[in-house]
């Protein structure tokens, strides 16, 4: 098994975009096979840090929580776990901390600057952390 | 020569997801679908067209990719090709009553919405070029099509300069299978951004810039009631009624919670600016990528109208200033002239003058716009039938530029490093 499976893709998607589409006759068929490969090379990017970026959200999610207003959900959120470490369970509770922020971010953005400014904060990190080179 | 055959509904607002066209100028220079490309009438009656050498160079961007490769030589077109430019030939023979060879058909690649064909006609001994676009298997924009059919002839002969509209088709003709419009094809002439910071363009950076943004002030400046625009809606609060769309756009269609962008609707609607002065024919995406230019700096027609609509003329002017559209530069709107030079031109155009805080509205609503399409594309990726890479492409680097944007535009403690910065 390859290890780093993000450098494989990495690897493809430059033979895809280096080799294969220039020899590929049909115009169409070659503006696929680039727009595909500079696909792939932005998944190479997601593949390695998906889980990574989004356990980080929600701990940072948690960590701003605790100084909002008391809620049952935002509650509920500092306490709960990922079913698994598969991508589909950690997107499953980093959409639920989202949300939380979008309600809490609508709650107090216009009555406590100092949570406000915070979540902009965070809103700027998590930005960092998924964009793509 | 106009044939129309379709009705024109009035739902100008029905998935707006073909912004994504824009990616059809984006791709042109290293695809060879150039107009010089194509054949020639009476020449070889073999549909032809240009293969792409690309050279092994570092892929940094699809700038780089878009700006630096070539299109060299030609090979025979596979049948479906030939297969659409035959059904065309007998399908404009039929209508035209007039003797019609294809001597030319090539796919124009990246449109999200539509299959786009340049072909090259020959009529009755005389070379006619076409742009045939056609509805995808699945689309479901059946409206779009008339929409920007019609908006093309309610402008042409203006001042603002569009390909001359020939033919609507609303059935599904035999071998076309799938409803289309025919336009006069404008030879010799460019879309791709990428190329105006590329020679021989970029001599010509401030003339196309100065065109652009004279076209578009004569576009804000146009009577509205003097243009057959009966198809479109009037609203009473242009800003409001475009907040309202793209908003919902945003809810229905995010596939995950989006903080950012539902911050710029909250911005916005607590910030709506007064109704302007004057009500305008918008274009919806007028930007760099949507107008054909030549070697000598001349504009000679702006595409891609399915999203105009009557509104604010604020809106294109801010539209067109989104950081986006000249990504990773930041000072010269649209990779042309900078903002505050931009800004001006139009105001002279227009006889219009900027209300600096209406405008700031405008710039962080395209912002907020542009990311309601680029949303609305990834779930139309994940969810439709249409697996176009273009739409993938809009869930991931452009999500996440536009949150960038927007994050410049609204985070308390900003920098400003985009669009603000600089005007």
């Amino acid at each position: 098994m390859i290890p780093a499976p993000g450098s494989a893709l990495t690897d493809l998607a430059m033979r895809l975009l280096l080799t294969i589409a220039p020899q590929t006759a049909n115009n169409f068929a070659a503006a696929d096979s680039m727009l595909v490969g500079q696909l792939m090379l932005t998944l190479s990017q997601e593949f390695e840090r998906a889980v990574a970026t989004r356990m980080q959200d929600i701990d940072e999610l948690r960590e701003l929580f605790t100084d909002a207003p008391a809620q049952p959900a935002r509650a509920r959120f500092a306490t709960a776990t990922t079913a698994s470490l598969h991508l589909r369970d950690v997107n499953h509770l980093h959409d639920e901390g989202m949300r939380l922020l979008i309600e809490l971010h609508t709650e107090v953005e216009q009555t406590d600057a100092d949570l406000n400014l915070r979540i902009w904060h965070f809103l700027r990190a998590h930005s960092e952390r998924h964009k793509f080179n | 020569m106009i044939l129309v055959r379709s009705r024109t509904e009035v739902r100008p607002h029905k998935n707006r997801v073909c912004g994504l066209e824009i990616w059809t100028a984006d791709w042109s220079p290293f695809l060879g679908f150039a107009a010089t490309k194509s054949g020639h009438c009476g020449a070889d009656s073999s549909p032809r067209i240009s293969a792409p050498p690309i050279p092994p160079k570092k892929l940094d961007s699809l700038d780089w990719l878009a700006g630096t490769i070539a299109p060299q030589g030609e090979h025979t077109v596979s049948t479906p090709l030939s297969a659409i430019g035959d059904a065309l030939v007998d399908y404009l023979s039929a209508h035209w009553h007039q003797d019609i060879t294809c001597t030319a058909i090539n796919q124009i690649p990246g449109g999200a919405s539509r299959e786009t064909f340049r072909v090259k006609l020959c009529v009755d001994g005389s070379p006619l070029g076409v742009i045939l676009r056609r509805d995808p298997p699945s689309s479901l924009i059946d409206t779009e099509r008339a929409h920007e059919f019609n908006t093309y002839k309610a402008v042409f002969g203006t001042h603002v300069p569009v390909p001359e509209p020939m033919v609507l088709e609303d059935q599904h003709p035999a071998g076309l299978l799938r409803p289309f419009s025919i336009t006069r094809e404008i030879p010799g002439c460019e879309a791709s951004p990428a190329l105006l910071a590329t020679p021989p363009f970029v001599q010509h950076r401030q003339q196309i810039g100065e065109r652009k943004w004279t076209i578009m002030g004569q576009l804000a400046a146009l009577d509205i009631d003097t243009l057959a625009l009966d198809f479109m809606p009037r609203p009473t609060h242009p800003a409001a009624h475009e907040l309202d769309y793209w908003a919902q756009v945003i809810n229905q269609d995010s596939l995950h919670p989006q903080p950012i962008a539902q911050a710029a609707v909250r911005w916005l609607r607590r910030n709506l600016p007064d109704t302007p002065g004057k009500l305008a024919l918008v274009h919806g995406d007028f930007r760099s990528g949507n107008f054909l230019f030549d070697t000598q700096g001349d504009i000679h027609a702006v595409l891609d109208w399915e999203m105009a609509h009557i509104g604010d003329p604020l809106e294109d002017l801010a539209w067109s200033f989104d950081p986006l559209w000249c990504w990773p530069e930041k000072t010269l709107a649209g990779n042309l002239l900078p903002r505050a030079e931009a800004l001006a031109i139009w105001e002279r155009a227009s006889g219009l003058s900027v209300d600096r805080q209406a405008f700031r509205w405008w710039q962080i609503f395209a912002s907020m716009k542009a990311i309601a399409i680029w949303i609305s594309s990834a779930e139309d990726y994940v969810n439709g039938t249409t697996k176009e890479p273009i739409l993938a492409y809009a869930g991931w680097p452009l999500i996440d530029r536009q949150n960038r944007i927007l994050l410049d535009h609204l985070s308390p403690e900003s920098q400003y490093l985009y669009a603000e910065a600089t005007l």
